[in-house]
């Protein structure tokens, strides 16, 4: 298990599990397992994807024709349900990660320099 | 997309794969591979709340929740029978008649004629004037769509062979004329109206036959076998749909001639709407049609012309080319003529006739139905929220368990989309019969050749109404009802409360809308009957009582002139020969068949203005016909029989002539000329040797004008069909068969065409206005009732919400009658606010069928007064029930009830 108590973990916000999503499948065709895995420690640990919402999320985008699936076989030689980005994917990302951007400055420039000692 | 939806097998895999792979790799960074397992699952979180969410989140769930919706509904519908039985009766009742309306305005004003390529054909027509270098001409008179201008169909025969033949714009020109014949078949003979078709007309507008073959270009010239062509409901009428009619010989104003081909039901010719029996080549016009229908004679004008305009031509070259033509046949019989402007029309829906003809009564029509509808609408709507307030519980117990507002508005208007749906397949049912209804209410007398089937078009429009109707009166009550507040609305055990609710006032005002659009509906009724009464209280200057009549046209049969005078006068004779009659007595046309003759009349030794025109009606008729029709003799002498071989031209002349044209001179030996100034050469002097009263000529409605009764025998160029009328001393139709016998003892091939009794034919024509009247009453009638039924949910309802209130009020000495009073009052005002809507609203709208009344304003106010009588008794006997059950509520038990 990782070594940071769960308390330091930061609960997802709503939409931004598809940004991620999106973003890790830009090095190339993963499974569900190794998304969840890789959001994890590009994150450094601290943010935890629940599994459970992983899936649905893979779901939607995939009705939204964002990501694509397709059965292979995984590095263990388990089959795995592997998803690609698409045309339309990449350039969602691009959009939603400007929009992500602009965002967090935004509320950054609201809550003001960060305080110490907390 | 919609279908494409995963497995959930396959679901299950990809989350099995997953927890083996974390397993994997937890065991790779050092834990045990039993305890792998185990944090690999835990690490996921609920595996079922997962599969759970893949689940919901597939499209079938919608679905699956939209038969949930529609169990639920049915269980509802179920449950309330009453509400159902009234809900959908009313809603079939108001599509039923919207389909039928709107089939028949398809029909007749949308629907593209059913031939190939319709946007191409296009109709000639030019420009009339004063100065229009025509002779004789016969056809439509009506105005340009696009100009108003008036204009004419009618070209004549050479013109049109020569616009066939080199203009280079239209691909087929086609020829037409419509025409009476005198069919013989199976040793009967009738009239039958048809028309005159060049030999392309058929393939020309790509129209095919249902049986056999059309009429073709080979037949359509001189010496050939001559053909015919059925219309389907003549074949149906006539012939019983009997297939072996093909090949079979009939006689056609007596000419023999074969059956090649019967049409399909839809194809009617270009008269959208005229009914048709059959079509007969042109080439035997020289035959059996009217002399002057000449093929050769340029400057008769009565053959109607249809084209086909080649793709990329353009309508202004062709017109120019066709006025260009028609100027070369012209020069040959008027030199320095003034060429009239020529139109090209789009034809695709055929001439318009019928669409000028009968628009009035469809509109009237149209807007009763579309209120009939609306008012249904606006019922259920009523009955929806009256019921969503005893299901408020429900529905706050269901939102505070977390039900979602759109889910639950979704399956409230999934409920009334049940209900429309329902109601809109039984008003298909009822569409069918109600069709033959509107038919008949838009037709008059004349027969209706209108392909008004239920069709998909037809299908199309009842489902979008229904679905429409569904959304109108569902979404009011759906919204309300999920803004319950769900704490009180917990605590109310339901009869408690106080005063009047949102919801209340909400049922209130729609009651209100409800008895407006009623009260349109019943003061319409009114209107109608009002009509109808004074229309039968007409004194029309004859007696119809005992009268038979029937039509016949010998001159088809080859007779005319002298022969045809004299076949008259024997079949007088044989007629007045019957056992019971008491006179007969013959005229050129009916009395109230709506055809008329008229002239222009100079009277002699007055000089009028030129400009001035006598248009005098004429009727040319037997010596008995004045007396058997019981049309008083004011002054001098009736015709006789002598009259008829007489040099001496006379006439007897009505009040009118002699008010309007004779001005108070003594009217007995002045003469007058049928004619323009100055008479002509040929122009007979006509000397009046007796007065009659003024009696109707046309129609009931159109009061009698200046008119002149003249011997038939006197006019044996212009004789050809009459109409006999046969006085009787027993009932009429007793001697209906004794006559055909008396017709067919003169010779077997005279028609006996259109035999009824007179007051037949009177009540045919008024037949548009018996219906009107028996429609918008019923309809009225039907939209009070739910006016009714609106009116006693809402005060029911409010009753019980007041029992505990009227049962203090009773307990403080209030007395029953007062409480009665107070609950009929709150109903009344609510029937005065609807009276306070609807009485502006109708005054403003009657004036829109001004031209359907006849005796009375648009605002007439006995109309207004009994309408709004008949709302406010409506209200009060709604009303008095849940009043009454006010009054006799007991104090004791009403206290303790809380």
């Amino acid at each position: 298990m990782p070594t940071q108590s769960d308390q330091d973990r930061i609960v997802l916000l709503q939409g931004t599990l598809d940004l991620l999503i999106l973003r890790t499948l830009v090095f190339g065709p993963q499974h569900g397992q190794g998304i969840a895995r890789a959001i994890r420690h590009t994150s450094e640990d601290s943010l935890l994807v629940d599994h459970g919402s992983l899936y649905p999320a893979l779901q939607r985008l995939e009705d939204q024709g964002w990501i694509k699936a397709k059965w292979g076989v995984s590095k263990n030689n388990r089959k795995a349900r592997f998803y690609t980005l698409t045309g339309k994917g990449r350039k969602a990302l691009t959009t939603e990660t400007s929009q992500w951007r602009r965002l967090v400055a935004a509320i950054g420039r609201i809550l003001g320099p960060e305080e110490a000692g907390r | 997309m919609f279908w494409k939806k995963r497995k959930h097998s396959d679901f299950q895999q990809e989350i099995q794969s997953h927890l083996e792979m974390e397993a994997d790799d937890l065991a790779e960074e050092g834990s045990n591979p039993g305890d792998a397992k185990y944090q690999a699952r835990r690490e996921f979180g609920n595996v079922a709340a997962a599969e759970e969410r893949f689940y919901e989140s597939q499209r079938w769930l919608w679905f699956e929740q939209l038969w949930q919706d529609i169990r639920y509904g049915l269980r509802m519908m179920h449950h309330s029978p009453g509400f159902t039985f009234i809900a959908v009766l009313s809603l079939a009742l108001g599509i039923g008649a919207n389909t039928a309306v709107f089939s028949v305005v398809d029909a007749i004003l949308v629907k593209t004629l059913p031939v190939r390529a319709p946007e191409e054909l296009r109709i000639l027509s030019w420009v009339r004037s004063e100065k229009e270098p025509v002779g004789n001409h016969s056809g439509y008179n009506m105005n340009d769509p696009q100009t108003g201008q008036p204009v004419s169909g009618s070209f004549s025969y050479p013109i049109y062979q020569l616009i066939r033949d080199h203009v280079s714009q239209f691909s087929d020109l086609v020829a037409f004329v419509p025409n009476q014949f005198t069919v013989t078949a199976d040793g009967s003979s009738d009239f039958a109206s048809g028309q005159f078709v060049s030999g392309n007309y058929f393939t020309g507008l790509g129209a095919r036959t249902l049986l056999g073959r059309p009429i073709l270009e080979g037949d359509d010239a001189a010496g050939k076998p001559r053909v015919v062509v059925l219309t389907y409901r003549y074949w149906e009428k006539r012939f019983g749909l009997d297939p072996t009619v093909i090949g079979r010989e009939i006689a056609v104003n007596q000419r023999s001639v074969t059956i090649a081909g019967v049409l399909p039901p839809a194809f009617q010719g270009l008269y959208p709407g005229r009914a048709l029996d059959l079509f007969v080549p042109m080439a035997m016009d020289a035959e059996v049609g009217p002399e002057w229908y000449s093929m050769t004679q340029p400057d008769n004008w009565w053959v109607q012309v249809f084209g086909r305009l080649r793709p990329g031509a353009s309508e202004q070259a062709a017109a120019a080319t066709v006025r260009a033509t028609m100027a070369h046949v012209i020069e040959t019989y008027e030199k320095n003529a003034e060429v009239p402007a020529v139109l090209v029309r789009p034809g695709g829906r055929g001439v318009a006739m019928l669409r000028n003809s009968v628009s009035n009564s469809i509109y009237v029509l149209g807007g009763v139905v579309s209120l009939v509808l609306l008012i249904a609408c606006v019922n259920l709507a009523n009955l929806l929220t009256a019921r969503s307030a005893a299901r408020s519980r429900e529905m706050a117990v269901r939102l505070s368990m977390g039900a979602g507002v759109g889910r639950l508005i979704r399956q409230l208007l999934t409920e009334s989309f049940l209900l429309a749906g329902t109601g809109g397949l039984l008003g298909l049912l009822l569409a069918r019969p109600m069709l033959q209804v509107v038919l008949r209410l838009v037709s008059r007398s004349q027969a209706l050749g209108v392909d008004a089937r239920l069709d998909l078009r037809t299908l199309t429009f009842t489902a979008g109404v229904s679905l429409l109707t569904g959304l109108i009166f569902g979404s009011l009550p759906a919204w309300r009802a999920t803004r319950v507040n769900v704490t009180p609305a917990l605590k109310d055990s339901g009869a408690g409360g106080k005063g009047a609710s949102p919801r209340l006032r909400l049922s209130g005002l729609l009651v209100s809308a409800q008895v407006a659009l009623s009260l349109l509906l019943l003061v319409g009724a009114g209107l109608f009957v009002r009509t109808l009464l004074h229309l039968s209280a007409v004194d029309l200057g004859f007696r119809p009582e005992n009268l038979l009549t029937f039509q016949t046209d010998p001159s088809r049969n080859g007779y005319e002139g002298r022969r045809l005078a004299d076949l008259y006068a024997r079949l007088l004779q044989n007629i007045a020969a019957i056992p019971g009659v008491e006179s007969v007595g013959m005229s050129q046309h009916g009395l109230i068949q709506g055809v008329e003759s008229d002239e222009d009349v100079y009277v002699a030794g007055t000089t009028p203005k030129s400009s001035e025109r006598h248009w005098t009606q004429e009727l040319f008729c037997s010596a008995s016909f004045l007396s058997t029709m019981r049309i008083p003799l004011l002054l001098g002498r009736d015709l006789t029989p002598g009259d008829e071989r007489a040099a001496q031209h006379v006439a007897v002349v009505n009040e009118q002539f002699v008010s309007q044209l004779l001005s108070g001179k003594n009217p007995l030996g002045q003469t007058f000329y049928f004619g323009r100034l100055p008479p002509t050469r040929d122009a007979e002097p006509i000397q009046i040797v007796g007065v009659v009263r003024d009696a109707h000529y046309t129609r009931v409605r159109v009061e009698p004008k200046a008119t002149a009764y003249l011997p038939y025998a006197q006019n044996l160029k212009g004789l050809h069909q009459m109409t006999f009328a046969i006085r009787t001393a027993l009932p009429p139709l007793a001697i209906a068969s004794a006559v055909h016998k008396a017709v067919a003892d003169t010779d077997r091939t005279i028609p006996v065409a259109e035999l009824k009794t007179e007051e037949q034919q009177i009540a045919q024509s008024l037949a548009t206005e018996r219906m009107f009247a028996a429609l918008v009453s019923a309809f009225g009638g039907v939209a009070a009732l739910l006016a009714a039924i609106g009116l006693y949910g809402v005060m029911a309802y409010a009753v019980t919400r007041r029992t505990f209130e009227i049962g203090i009020r009773l307990a403080l000495g209030a007395d029953r009658a007062s409480v009665l009073w107070m609950v009929l009052r709150q109903s009344l005002w609510m029937v005065a606010a609807g009276l306070l809507i609807g009485i502006p609203s109708a005054l403003a709208l009657t004036g829109l069928v001004r031209s359907s009344l006849f005796g009375i304003a648009p605002t007439d106010p006995v109309s207004f007064a009994a309408a709004a009588l008949v709302m406010a008794v409506v209200g009060a006997v709604a009303a008095w029930l849940p009043a009454r059950r006010a009054a006799h509520v007991d104090p004791m038990i009403a206290l303790r009830y809380e």
